[in-house]
């Protein structure tokens, strides 16, 4: 263990446990870990419904979706879509539904 | 983030698309100037965030710069933020003047995301900064005598603390001038509670005890990691010491006692150290004075130079001209900053055998390890050249004289399959290799 390069981690007990008492390092919040929670609570956009923090928020977002969905789907809507992004901006790029 | 990004920018196309064939478009303005101020209030922190994910470069610092720029701007609720349209930036045209939104004229559910955005982050991460509670226990250290305030503990402790300041301490050794300013600034910037402060203190001299309070853990907690190199330093060099001695003993007859060694290296030591001065012409007797030594060179180091040379010069191979007047700090130097301010990289170390090792490769047999470790071990009988090994007859019936392994009965209490094979296993196993 003393060839671990980090001394990051999530908040989960037993990683947290090991780093700071058994290993005694120092123990710090991956930043990637932080940003990812904090990201979550403030958009609801955690995967229980019932730890939803910003309702209206989670809401707006699962609309959002639904239509990127309806499009990427649907084989009429995705042609005039394309054909739209072309004539428009001369380049195409695909919805994505996944971050 | 890609969802809003893309949706943003082919936003006109989508409702167009939608108006060609005839259907009700499920889109209007307020969701477009919503999907704007997300984007606008995720933009600045996703960029933290990747960076923070770089694994070959050094971050920390301007990951640890940028999080204070956060905080001081996105996660300010009393300041305004600007607006990212990412189509500018996607098409290269040309960006228009930045456009910034206050935070009370914001929509109630953009203004929530954003309160609980900043207090996310708050908790998990700028709360080191708060005079009370990043405390564990604030009430036994701070008291008063009579209405004056008093300090019941002088030096705080890991234990007192609710985080270890890591960041800070990278940041620190990496440039002490720019590292100091940031918490300060951060300390005099929270905001607190005036029924949590303890009676017969100010927020001021709790603000200036908090620095203080911070800075002394963050040293001390170098100075231990110091303190381990020193001692590993010292060691190292009575063990040199300790072979020397071995050598001008000349006594191959009887081995030298590890014992006699060490002893005697002790003498050779101090006898070494009258000579020898470490570079600088100091001498350490113990690993304390050594790292004290150290601790004040830098912060000479720290006072003298303005902050821009620090900022400028600032690397970590700068490091190595100090390798004569700061040899343990230099190590340490290079060890605390090295830790990464994502675990990523490690998670991929540790995720990607997966990738390489097939599930029943992970799960060695027994028997397997067993027969790896005997070739492993008698390694050097095993003859590289065919022409030399000698031959066994077969009349001798060698076969039969390999005893038998004992077959563990835990393992052949599975499924009948799973018997079977390990029962072909282990005849294979005892099968001459």
């Amino acid at each position: 263990m003393l060839d671990v390069l980090t001394s990051t981690s999530n908040s989960r007990p037993d990683v947290k446990r090991t780093l700071d008492i058994l290993i005694d390092a120092w123990w710090e919040w991956c930043i990637s870990h932080l940003i990812h929670l904090a990201f979550t609570e403030a958009f609801g956009t955690s995967i229980d419904p019932n730890n939803n923090k910003n309702v209206d928020v989670r809401y707006f977002f699962q609309r959002i979706m639904k239509v990127i969905e309806a499009v990427n789907k649907s084989k009429y809507l995705q042609g005039a879509f394309k054909e739209t992004m072309l004539e428009l901006l001369e380049t195409y790029l695909k919805l994505l539904n996944l971050p | 983030m890609l969802v809003l990004e893309r949706i943003l920018i082919a936003w006109e196309p989508l409702l167009q698309a939608y108006r060609k064939l005839n259907r009700l478009v499920p889109l209007t303005n307020m969701d477009r100037t919503l999907c704007i101020k997300f984007y606008s209030m995720i933009e600045p922190v996703r960029v933290v965030q990747i960076k923070a994910h770089a694994m070959q470069t050094f971050v920390i610092v301007d990951v640890y710069v940028m999080l204070y720029s956060l905080y001081t701007t996105i996660l300010d609720v009393s300041k305004s933020f600007e607006l990212i349209i990412p189509i500018c930036r996607q098409l290269d045209f040309e960006d228009p003047d930045p456009v910034l939104r206050s935070h009370d004229v914001l929509q109630p559910a953009t203004r929530e995301a954003r309160m609980l955005l900043g207090k996310a982050m708050y908790e998990r991460y700028f709360k080191r900064y708060h005079l009370i509670l990043a405390l564990c226990q604030p009430k036994k250290i701070f008291s008063n005598n009579l209405g004056r305030p008093m300090l019941l503990k002088n030096v705080l402790e890991e234990t007192d603390f609710k985080f270890s300041y890591l960041i800070d301490a990278q940041s620190m050794l990496y440039s002490p001038m720019m590292s100091r300013k940031i918490p300060a600034k951060l300390i005099n910037a929270t905001n607190i509670d005036r029924l949590d402060i303890p009676v017969g203190w100010t927020q001021e001299s709790l603000q200036k005890q908090h620095f203080v309070f911070v800075n002394q853990f963050i040293w001390n907690k170098i100075k231990c990691v110091v303190e381990t190199i020193a001692a590993s330093i010292m060691l190292k060099k009575q063990q040199m010491a300790g072979s020397t001695l071995a050598r001008r003993l000349e006594r191959p007859a009887k081995r030298v006692k590890t014992l006699e060694l060490l002893s005697a290296a002790f003498d050779i030591v101090a006898d070494d150290d009258k000579k020898d001065v470490n570079g600088s012409g100091e001498r350490f007797k113990t690993t304390t004075q050594m790292v004290n030594v150290e601790v004040q060179i830098l912060k000479g180091i720290g006072a003298e130079t303005n902050i821009e040379l620090w900022l400028e010069l600032a690397e970590l191979s700068k490091w190595w001209a100090h390798q004569t007047s700061m040899p343990c700090l230099m190590q340490a130097t290079l060890a605390i900053p090295a830790n990464k301010p994502s675990s990523g990289g490690l998670e991929c170390d540790l995720g990607s055998p997966s990738d390489v090792l097939a599930p029943k490769r992970l799960s060695l047999r027994a028997g397997l390890v067993e027969i790896n470790m005997f070739l492993k071990i008698n390694k050097h009988l095993i003859l590289m050249n065919s022409a030399e090994v000698a031959l066994l007859e077969k009349k001798m019936n060698w076969e039969n004289n390999i005893p038998k392994r004992p077959v563990m009965a835990l393992y052949d209490g599975g499924e009948e399959e799973e018997k079977e094979e390990e029962d072909t296993d282990d005849d294979n196993d005892n099968s001459p290799v």
